[in-house]
């Protein structure tokens, strides 16, 4: 070739490959099937395109590993759902949380076998906050963590005690996400008003 | 009870979700059994959803994991970049690349990784083709005025003028639809793709289309008779013009 065959030779090269974007897609079967035909048919012609797609075949190969751990559904998840007043059905004569002072009475939540009562209450230690005193009802593993959560932050953590009881102290008012959390479940209340 | 069905959770507050992805990813990092539908769930959210705070955990979740991939990619150590550059690029073609209507294809979370995964490979691909082309074309720039000396006809020079010139002033993309306008036939085309794109040798291309060339010498003849044709063409000399 002569100096301007090189040149034109620069300026184009490869300019009809497949972006590595499709052959990427073309490798992981996501090409519809005219475009998977086009790039077979380039691939038939273009070394470097097959060197690229070899490239990408080791490389996911070496990666592997990094995807093929155990996966299971470790933790099953309920999200609560709050009943309206006068539904708590028998639970409401199991032991019932003494809430003096509270005029609409607990929020009880529902979630699968297990029912979560909560009074919010002034803190008498801090004025101008509040305290979350919760009872549940119904099994739950042991060690049951109690978490509140605002904006992706983990604000307070207790642990529910052997009688089904916990309290929240402290907190300023707002719109929190409250999390029970024992080792194989989680119950989560969202978009809990305090 | 009944297990956490998709509705629930879709109905996950995105503090819990990520939350959840967190603790999940960490027992992932350690190579520990985890359950990967909260992960997924943000990847619905932030791809099917278009929403950018699942989008913003999804990056902060897994940025190390894909930084580690891009140090592990074969071409990284010589292509002289930081790997965050690489890990920017490679979440903007997961977030190009999955579209709502894609995003079904993806059925669990492994799915979505491997694809990830190929984002990474295709980010390192671009960078080494966008260098090695850069590299082929100074080369060759280099190589132009020594070849042009060692050229003792007048006639020889004048005739890598036209290919320098459009070369020098064209757009790759104008340049490749001008010229494949100026092939007459398929025979033409395929010199053009084989010779100059493909860099195929001229026994390769005989080979590669066999129905179109009966010899290698017919490879020669039809290359030189489209050149020839690119050297006198009024419109070559427009485009410089123009150009």
């Amino acid at each position: 070739m002569d100096y301007g065959e090189q040149l034109l030779a620069a300026h184009l090269y490869r300019i009809t490959c497949p972006s590595p974007d499709e052959l990427g897609e073309y490798h992981l079967k996501l090409l519809p099937g005219v475009r998977a035909a086009a790039v077979a048919q380039h691939l038939s012609l273009c070394d470097r395109c097959c060197l690229e797609v070899a490239q990408l075949q080791s490389f996911m190969a070496d990666l592997a590993p990094d995807l093929e751990y155990s996966l299971r559904e470790r933790v099953q998840i309920w999200i609560a759902r709050l009943l309206p007043r006068g539904l708590e059905g028998g639970l409401a004569a199991a032991p019932a949380l003494a809430f003096r002072g509270q005029e609409d009475g607990p929020l009880t939540y529902e979630a699968g076998d297990v029912q979560l009562h909560l009074d919010i209450q002034d803190d008498p230690a801090n004025p101008g906050h509040k305290t979350v005193i919760g009872l549940v009802i119904g099994e739950l593993d042991t060690a049951v963590s109690v978490q509140l959560w605002q904006d992706g932050q983990q604000l307070q953590e207790t642990i529910l005690d052997e009688w089904g009881n916990f309290s929240l102290d402290g907190i300023i008012p707002g719109i929190f996400d409250l999390i029970l959390s024992s080792g194989s479940a989680e119950i989560h209340v969202p978009h809990l008003t305090i | 009870m009944e297990p956490v069905t998709q509705l629930d959770l879709q109905a996950l507050p995105l503090s819990g979700l990520r939350h959840h992805c967190a603790q999940e990813s960490d027992r992932f990092f350690h190579r520990q059994e985890h359950d990967p539908r909260f992960c997924y769930e943000l990847f619905r959210r932030a791809m099917l959803e278009r929403d950018d705070g699942a989008w913003a955990c999804i990056y902060h979740q897994y940025q190390r994991l894909v930084l580690h991939w891009v140090e592990r990619h074969p071409t990284f150590h010589a292509a002289g970049e930081e790997a965050q550059f690489f890990l920017n690029r490679a979440f903007e073609k997961m977030w190009l690349g999955i579209t709502p209507d894609k995003f079904p294809t993806f059925t669990d979370l492994k799915a979505l990784l491997r694809y990830l995964q190929m984002c990474v490979h295709s980010v390192m691909i671009d960078f080494a083709r966008q260098k090695e082309s850069q590299l082929v074309l100074e080369a060759v720039e280099e190589s132009g005025p020594q070849l042009a000396v060692q050229a003792a006809a007048p006639a020889a020079a004048q005739n890598t003028a036209v290919e320098d010139r459009i070369a020098a002033n064209l757009d790759r993309q104008a340049l490749w639809q001008w010229l494949q306008e100026q092939c007459k036939d398929a025979k033409e085309v395929a010199i053009l793709e084989g010779m100059f794109v493909l860099a195929l040798k001229p026994r390769e291309v005989q080979d590669h289309y066999p129905r179109l060339f009966n010899s290698v010498n017919d490879v020669y003849r039809v290359k030189e008779n489209l050149l020839a044709r690119l050297r006198r063409s009024e419109k070559t000399q427009d485009f410089w013009d123009y150009a």
